[in-house]
């Protein structure tokens, strides 16, 4: 930018400098319309996109198919997986599991940050121990979840709740702690009680960063419980992959993939309109122009 | 309306900050009368907020101490208008109009009518359902000022309301607190730098020091009920502004380009 001036100076020539309206000035309306279809558009283009190359990869024999199976025979797999039912019952197992384990995970989680960062001394006590217990490898408690809860949903259902927990623990109290004084300050000259403090101030402010947390743990939740499901026990998407892998049906595997993707990107979804509705303070407003 | 609602006699109070000791406020002593507006005047850092907090309860003085005689136990004591984090971004303007009424447990139909009426005295009707962000500084003000009416408290406390706001729209506040406060008088504290502010509102006006706190004059303001900004006219609001600034000159000074910032 700087030199083309240096030359028009240099030049003594008069630059004239112009601020006009541009297309979203001048009508703000079809400028927003149009920006959200190529949204879409490419949104939905970059994977429409990949599998297109894809497909044209495989058909022309750049790539091995017994490797990597074009699109259109991974479909006819998944399409027959989900015909017999072994898709749609490993994709419940797999949900059903989720939804329970972060269930619980956000909901312990969220309790326990809030007495966390409400009390003092509950956060004296514990606060050290529960960063020491973070920073653990969940993974490597699984054998102990198999001792205690034996085998079967449970052990992979509290995994899924552990790492959740956590994070949401930690979340929560330092939101609850980061509180602004002010906002406390403005409820207890009205004479609010603790609980009522908690329910008009503490929870809604401290609700944006609480909902940071439950929004990424959304996605290691579908991490943990597929790969869980990987190398132990009999059910769920993660061990449909795997076990499809070993019998060399590559084709029902990228399909089982391919539904975990899915389940990740509703759920997710799922999740920030729920939390949309929980945070007035952050829904989307008109841009003042 | 010799009928005293605040005492406050030899009110100290001093911080700890990184291993010395602040003195803030005090010693001061002070009386006011029920339905009294008194303006605190005096330069930053002298302990007027600190004077507010204590009133209202959010901090205790490190010595002395304040009575407060209550007309009705019933009635919230105090409520507050702050300069900034008053009002709460995830409620609407209904609600947080109304949200000393549900602290009260006010019944939701009687409340939001009460809260309505406010709304509409503090001239923010047709915003009950926005969101603050939405708002302009001065119409969050108004909000503000609207839920402190609404709590119907024995006192308010108003700690520089207007400071954030722009010079003309500071103008309209001011002779819209008027215009309500004079509908429906009550004890008022009011903390301001601007002397302008106080002599244009106030009955009286408390000057204070610089740190620590004192209070160096009380000044009836003579100005009758209900009053105007044409008040600012007059030669005896000239002579009061420069009376009071002469007091406040030495102090400012001294703290040089430190009062600017806050």
């Amino acid at each position: 930018m700087t030199p083309r001036r240096e030359r028009a100076r240099d030049s003594g020539a008069v630059v004239t400098v112009t601020r006009a309206p541009a297309a979203v000035d001048v009508d703000p309306t079809r400028y927003a319309r149009r920006r959200r279809a190529v949204g879409t558009v490419l949104a939905w283009g970059t994977p429409v996109l990949l599998i297109l190359l894809w497909q044209i990869a495989a058909s022309s024999g750049w790539i091995d198919v017994r490797f990597f199976p074009a699109p259109a025979t991974v479909w006819k797999a998944g399409v027959a997986a989900f015909g017999n039912g072994t898709m749609t019952s490993a994709a419940e197992a797999t949900i059903a599991k989720l939804l329970i384990g972060y269930g619980i995970g956000v909901i312990a989680g969220v309790a326990l940050g809030l007495l966390l960062g409400l009390s003092w001394i509950a956060r004296s006590s514990l606060e050290y121990t529960l960063i020491a217990l973070y920073t653990l490898p969940k993974l490597a408690l699984f054998p102990a979840f198999l001792l205690i809860f034996g085998i079967g949903w449970t052990p992979q259902v509290v995994l899924v709740g552990v790492s959740v927990f956590f994070i949401i623990v930690l979340a929560t109290m330092t939101a609850v702690v980061s509180v602004e004084a002010g906002y406390r300050d403005a409820a207890t000259v009205f004479g609010a009680n603790r609980a009522q403090l908690l329910r008009h101030v503490i929870l809604p402010a401290a609700m944006p960063a609480i909902g940071t947390a439950i929004r990424l743990t959304a996605g290691i939740g579908i991490l943990v419980i597929v790969g869980i499901e990987m190398v132990s026990g009999s059910s769920g998407l993660g061990y449909l992959i795997f076990e499809r892998a070993q019998v060399f049906d590559p084709a029902t595997m990228y399909a089982g993939v391919i539904v975990a993707g899915l389940i990740g990107v509703i759920f997710t979804a799922l999740v920030t309109l729920l939390l949309r509705c929980a945070i007035p303070q952050q829904r989307p407003r008109l841009r003042r122009r | 309306m010799s009928d005293t609602i605040l005492s406050a006699t030899a009110l100290e109070r001093s911080f700890v900050a990184k291993q010395h000791v602040v003195h803030a406020l005090g010693p001061v002593d002070i009386e006011v009368s029920r339905g009294e507006f008194v303006a605190i005047v005096g330069p930053s850092g002298c302990g007027k907020s600190t004077l507010l907090r204590i009133v209202a309860g959010l901090a205790n003085p490190t010595a002395g101490q304040i009575q407060i005689r209550r007309a009705d136990p019933l009635n919230p004591l105090c409520s507050m208008v702050f300069q900034d984090y008053g009002i709460f971004p995830w409620k609407t303007v209904l609600a947080n109009v109304r949200f000393p009424l549900d602290i009260a447990r006010v019944p939701r139909r009687r409340a939001n009518e009460i809260a309505r009426e406010w709304i509409e005295r503090a001239g923010v009707q047709g915003f009950e359902s926005a969101y603050p962000a939405t708002l302009s500084g001065g119409m969050r003000q108004r909000v503000a000022i609207a839920r402190a009416f609404v709590a119907d408290p024995e006192i308010l406390l108003m700690d520089e309301p207007f400071a954030a706001l722009d010079a003309q729209l500071r103008l309209v506040l001011q002779q819209e607190l008027l215009r309500v406060w004079e509908q429906s008088r009550r004890t008022v504290l009011f903390v301001t730098h601007s002397i302008d502010e106080a002599l244009l509102l106030a009955d009286r006006i408390l000057v204070t020091s610089a740190r620590p706190g004192r209070v160096l004059a009380d000044i009836r303001v003579p100005f009758s009920r209900p009053r105007t900004r044409a008040v600012r006219a007059t030669v005896e609001f000239g002579q009061l502004e420069e009376q009071i600034w002469q007091m406040l000159k030495g102090g400012v000074e001294d703290r040089g380009s430190d009062d600017a910032e806050a």
